[in-house]
């Protein structure tokens, strides 16, 4: 049996995501409530009404559906794809052909460009928001999604998904969200709904789930990957190391280099007198130095590094500045230049080595996303 | 030489070259206007009540395994007469084929995202039929009947043995009085008439790929 004793109270407005392993009867659970599958005993209520009061195919036009594969319909246009429902319903061609101009606004595709066009002459990502839009042209209260975004490049994911999460704040409609990938839940969620082997294992908000996992399999599913996702939005205040080597600005630098080699260090941060951070200087660049330049006090060294990051910073920012400026340890400092730690780039990336290739992928985009908001805002603005 | 006795002998005989070229129009006319309206509809009913379909296939194919002539002999032999009726039967028999499998596997061959994302937003069966199914098979389906209709122009000459009448008779006429001029003249004008369905069709088949399908991603 693929879905099995399963119940569920979905409030109006609500992203509710299920997600499962493969075969977990989320998508047939999706299929359900649109009759594309007939369960083969209990019921679904949409609005206190039993579903069954409606035709299958009334339903069906009565709630928005999106597949992954999308399934454009190729020879009609994308305005003709986008208003299907609508024809379907018996609207006037000028209303369908209004009414996608206004949707193709919504998601900052030209209209003039786009209507007219077929589905063919489409990239993937363009085609998913023609079939998310196609879903809402007809303005239905509750909208189903088979892993809508499955198919797509990470970047183009993500962009969508933020799309998806602002329509939705603006048109206020209920989605359910089938899906396999943990983040895209994690994202996108008010609600989680675990499934296995046809059951609800756990029931959550995303929070709750990554903080109170109900069983091991709710917290396996959402674990290895999951934690190295997280590592690398942490504040580096978390992974810092603690202990402090600093030497003051008025000693010299053969006391510096012999600190360092004592301790077995290879960079040692110079304080002022109210143990303020002042740089630091690294092992390999004192090792270059003539032995009579030792004997002069480290802050008038030429390669003293000034680089620090905030406690507050995540550590993906503290890779990136670590690369940009070739060095292998940074050290963390509060805004008021006391020395709390410091991060090496090796730890780092050794927290990050449960990261997955698609992963990875998705992290070089997060840096893309930072020029996003001004378009989030824009769609955020327009009303559907 | 014999292209000028053939010339000559369309310039003296224009009138019965004609009328053999009508007749056999008829012949490949009627059966292939029965195949279009009893083939399809039902191959379109197979692709819903899908254990219809090894039934029809199977008749269909064992029809065109059938050597022409055997066919047109056993309709003969089963009471059928000779003439008009049983050559236009056998021409319907033998062109079933090509129509019901490139109707089947048109409309099978849509893809099933397609359909099940039809279905999802409400489309009724009759809809999900004439809004998506046909018009994404129609290439196909008129590729299976432009094979059926140059299969059939050919055959059509083997009516004459039944007394069909048609381009064939000229052929055995001239088969017969051994003289080469004649059977040129029925069978040139069985060639331009095939090569000419072919070409129309060809360009139906293009003029009827919805335009969304032809292009291509740029």
């Amino acid at each position: 049996m693929a879905v099995n004793d399963f119940s569920l109270d979905i409030q109006r407005g609500e992203f509710v995501v299920l997600i499962g392993p493969s075969g977990c009867g989320k998508s047939t659970t999706l299929r359900m409530i649109n009759r594309l599958v007939e369960p083969s005993s209990g019921t679904i209520e949409i609005d206190g009404q039993n579903y069954e009061k409606y035709h299958p195919v009334e339903l069906r036009r009565r709630l928005g559906y999106v597949i992954q594969q999308v399934g454009l319909i190729p020879h009609l246009t994308i305005a003709e794809n986008i208003a299907f429902v609508l024809r379907l319903k018996g609207v006037k061609e000028n209303g369908r052909r209004a009414r996608a101009r206004e949707l193709l606004e919504l998601v900052e595709m030209n209209p003039d460009l786009f209507m007219d066009r077929y589905p063919s002459e489409l990239s993937g990502g363009q085609q998913q928001r023609i079939g998310v839009l196609r879903a809402l042209a007809h303005d239905p209260d509750i909208i189903l999604m088979d892993e809508p975004f499955g198919s797509l490049d990470p970047i183009t994911r993500e962009q969508l998904q933020d799309e998806l999460k602002s329509l939705q704040l603006n048109v206020q409609k209920t989605i359910i969200f089938v899906t396999h990938d943990m983040d895209e839940a994690i994202r996108m969620a008010d609600r989680i709904v675990i499934m296995r082997e046809g059951r609800i294992v756990q029931v959550a908000s995303p929070n709750v789930i990554l903080r109170a996992p109900s069983d091991d399999f709710v917290a396996n599913f959402f674990g290895r990957q999951r934690l190295s996702w997280q590592t690398i939005k942490m504040p580096v205040r978390e992974i810092m190391d603690r202990s402090i080597t600093s030497v003051s600005q008025k000693s010299s630098l053969a006391h510096s280099l012999e600190e360092m080699l004592r301790r077995g260090i290879d960079q040692i941060v110079i304080s002022d007198e109210n143990d303020k951070f002042q740089g630091f200087v690294s092992l390999d660049d004192l090792r270059g130095t003539l032995k009579q330049d030792l004997e002069m006090s480290v802050d008038s060294f030429s390669k003293v590094h000034k680089e620090t990051i905030p406690p507050e910073f995540s550590v993906l920012n503290g890779i990136q500045i670590m690369i940009a400026h070739k060095i292998n340890k940074i050290p963390v400092t509060e805004a008021d230049g006391t020395v709390v730690g410091s991060v090496s780039l090796d730890s780092a990336i050794e927290l990050l080595t449960g990261v997955t290739g698609a992963e990875s992928a998705a992290l070089a985009s997060d840096d893309g996303k930072n020029g996003g908001p001004a378009r989030r805002k824009a769609v955020k603005r327009r009303e559907c | 030489m014999l292209i000028t006795e053939t010339i000559r002998f369309f310039v003296l005989h224009h009138n019965e070259v004609l009328k053999a070229t009508v007749q056999h129009l008829y012949l490949v006319a009627i059966p292939m206007a029965f195949c279009i309206l009893i083939a399809i509809p039902l191959t379109i009913l197979a692709t819903r009540v899908q254990k219809l379909y090894p039934w029809i296939i199977g008749f269909s194919n064992a029809m065109q395994t059938i050597p022409s002539l055997a066919l047109l002999a056993l309709l003969i032999a089963i009471g059928s007469g000779i003439g008009l009726v049983p050559t236009v039967v056998a021409l319907f028999l033998y062109s079933l084929m090509p129509i019901v499998r490139n109707t089947f596997v048109g409309i099978n061959g849509v893809s099933p995202e397609i359909k099940d994302a039809a279905m999802g937003m409400g489309v009724t069966n009759w809809q999900l039929l004439w809004m998506i199914e046909l018009p994404l098979a129609l290439k196909v389906i008129i590729a299976g009947i432009r094979s059926a209709l140059v299969g059939t122009i050919g055959f059509a000459t083997l009516g004459a043995l039944i007394g069909a009448g048609g381009l064939g008779s000229l052929i055995l006429r001239g088969l017969s009085m051994a003289s080469n001029d004649i059977v040129l003249a029925g069978t040139l004008p069985a060639m331009l008439m095939a090569f000419l369905a072919e070409f129309l069709m060809s360009r139906l088949e293009l003029l009827l790929t919805p335009r969304g399908l032809r292009v291509r991603k740029g």
